[in-house]
């Protein structure tokens, strides 16, 4: 693991993998465990939920009641609709300021540039690591939801499963490349994490909200979260412009982050 | 082939202060000490070397390329002074995980190294004291048998005994041809190795000399007493004493360059202590602030 910056990137990180898995597998079942509860009283569930403000619902990733009390539908609400963008857009964005803005805050960035390393390679190295890293986390994910769905028997196609986080992880690289790409132009860490945190929350609310207002209805397509969830892939399958869309968001910041981080100074 | 050169480079950033027009060249071979107070622009010029930093004018060479050049960085070794490492890593791994981007199979060698240096490579660098963190410092920078070694205040937090060690090793690798840039702020850091100083002040050079010729101009203070009665003008003609004072049976005066003069003045009389101040940097400072205050 420490044959070079790719696999040391993960290496730094896998004990917190680790606990990610853990709580992620515990969430799952626990969430897919309060399926049967739900089928069973669905009306007294609907009536409940009647009685919130659209808004709310929209936020928590209910579309409409009804689709609520599908397996799928009930899986976005608890968890793919809310919980699990949140989760893979922050994780992006701490991982994606640690690695060169939090190396470079840390000094250590010294000891690694005074290696016969071209800073492009650095950059590229960093960033597979990071892809390996949410691509990690979402893997960790798809066999908790879909080992909780099996044993609970939610009855989701596994290829519905799969597309979902393929989703997430892909959300996840792009807040992680926009963070990255922030360090590499000359970002410190903590602007980064304030900036970039705040607009994955903005960008979370317009989307989710979408729906209520036209001029939201707009905005939400410069939201990543749009290009996450607009197709419900764990309804409808994987949305392949979305997916692409989120690429060329992850390739662009990388392609700023591979130009900007040779061009200049570092430490200072 | 001059190891390092350096050709009317300026650095400016932003608020502070960088260095400004210097020129300068580190033969092949050649200890080269870069003595400064602390913010004069030492760190600056070792940033330049390494590629950290570009000049905003003027141009770097080291071993004959330019720094911009990655492979280049096979053929140095840092040790920075405000060193930070990897402190989840324990030494062994922070050691393999250079040497695999050095590629240079090298572990052997850094093992050596340490066992040396009395480094115990099994600990996290974290839990590391400063000296044993220096020490690791010291091994990454040697491992790789680099051509130039590039130290910042290499010697901080090193006990003695460590630092003769240390020295022996600076021997070894100048001994095969290596060369060196040893930036500090004490005097005696540097003049145990270096042939060459070059003295920074406010970002500019202030002087660049061999040693000989700085100890020439070394000024020390000294504090004589006797256990007899003396008079100023027994000691006013001396070559090289300046600021000459005498209260009671006590002489204190600036002695520049070489003390014999002095000492075979004192001798005259029956002498009962000698204190001597500044035999270090701080003086010699002292003496080109002077230096630079005059001409301003």
């Amino acid at each position: 693991m420490l044959r070079n910056i790719a696999l040391k990137t993960i290496r730094d990180r896998r004990r917190s993998l680790v606990w990610w898995t853990v709580a992620i597998l515990v969430y799952s079942l626990f969430v897919a465990a309060f399926w049967p509860v739900l089928e069973d009283q669905q009306d007294e569930f609907a009536q409940l939920l009647e009685a919130y403000p659209e808004g709310l619902l929209s936020i928590f990733g209910v579309g409409s009641i009804e689709e609520m009390f599908t397996p799928a539908g009930f899986l976005s609400t608890e968890a793919f609709g809310w919980l699990v963008p949140l989760l893979f857009s922050i994780y992006g964005v701490v991982i994606g300021a640690q690695l060169i803005a939090g190396e470079e805050e840390d000094n250590t960035l010294d000891l690694l540039m005074a290696n016969p390393l071209p800073r492009t390679r650095v950059v590229i190295e960093k960033w597979l690591g990071m892809l390996a890293l949410t691509g990690a986390l979402a893997l960790a994910l798809f066999l908790s939801v879909w080992l909780a769905g099996t044993i609970f028997d939610l009855g989701i196609p596994v290829e519905h499963y799969a597309a979902a986080c393929l989703h997430a992880m892909l959300l996840g690289l792009a807040f992680a490349s926009i963070a990255f790409a922030i360090g590499a132009i000359g970002g410190k860490r903590g602007l980064i994490l304030g900036a970039v945190a705040a607009f994955a929350v903005a960008a979370f609310l317009v989307n989710s909200l979408r729906e209520l207002a036209s001029w939201l209805e707009a905005v939400s397509y410069v939201s990543p979260f749009y290009y996450y969830d607009s197709n419900s892939p764990l309804i409808n399958g994987v949305d392949w412009l979305n997916v692409l869309v989120l690429l060329v968001i992850s390739a662009i910041a990388l392609g700023a982050a591979y130009y900007a981080f040779p061009r200049r100074d570092i430490g200072t | 082939m001059a190891a390092i050169e350096l050709q009317g480079v300026t650095k400016t950033y932003g608020k502070a202060r960088g260095v400004a027009d210097i020129d300068l060249a580190v033969e092949d071979g050649e200890v080269f000490g870069y003595l400064g107070p602390n913010g004069a622009g030492k760190t600056t010029t070792i940033r330049l070397i390494l590629d950290f930093i570009r000049p905003t004018s003027g141009t770097v060479r080291v071993l004959g390329r330019s720094p911009k050049e990655p492979e280049l960085r096979h053929q140095i070794g840092y040790l920075a002074g405000e060193l930070d490492l990897y402190e989840k890593l324990s030494g062994e791994d922070l050691l393999t995980y250079l040497d695999s981007l050095r590629g240079n199979g090298a572990l052997g060698y850094a093992r050596e190294l340490a066992e040396r240096l009395k480094l115990d490579l099994s600990r996290p660098i974290g839990k590391l004291s400063k000296g044993n963190k220096q020490k690791v410092g010291v091994v990454q920078a040697l491992m790789h048998k680099p051509k130039l070694l590039v130290l910042d205040e290499p010697t901080s937090g090193l006990d003695p005994l460590v630092q003769e060690e240390f020295y022996a090793m600076l021997a070894d690798h100048t001994a095969k041809g290596g060369s060196v840039f040893l930036s500090s702020h004490v005097l005696s850091e540097v003049e145990r190795v270096a042939s060459r100083v070059a003295i920074i002040r406010e970002g500019r050079l202030a002087e660049v000399a061999s040693l000989a010729d700085l100890r020439r101009k070394t000024v020390r203070s000294f504090e004589v007493t006797f256990d007899e009665d003396i008079a100023p003008s027994d000691f006013e003609t001396v070559a090289g004493l300046s600021q000459v004072s005498v209260t009671e049976r006590i002489l204190t005066c600036q002695v520049t360059g070489a003390v014999d003069p002095f000492v075979k003045a004192i001798a005259r009389h029956k002498v009962a202590n000698i204190v001597s101040q500044g035999d270090d940097l701080e003086a010699l400072f002292l003496h080109y602030y002077r230096g630079g205050g005059d001409a301003a």
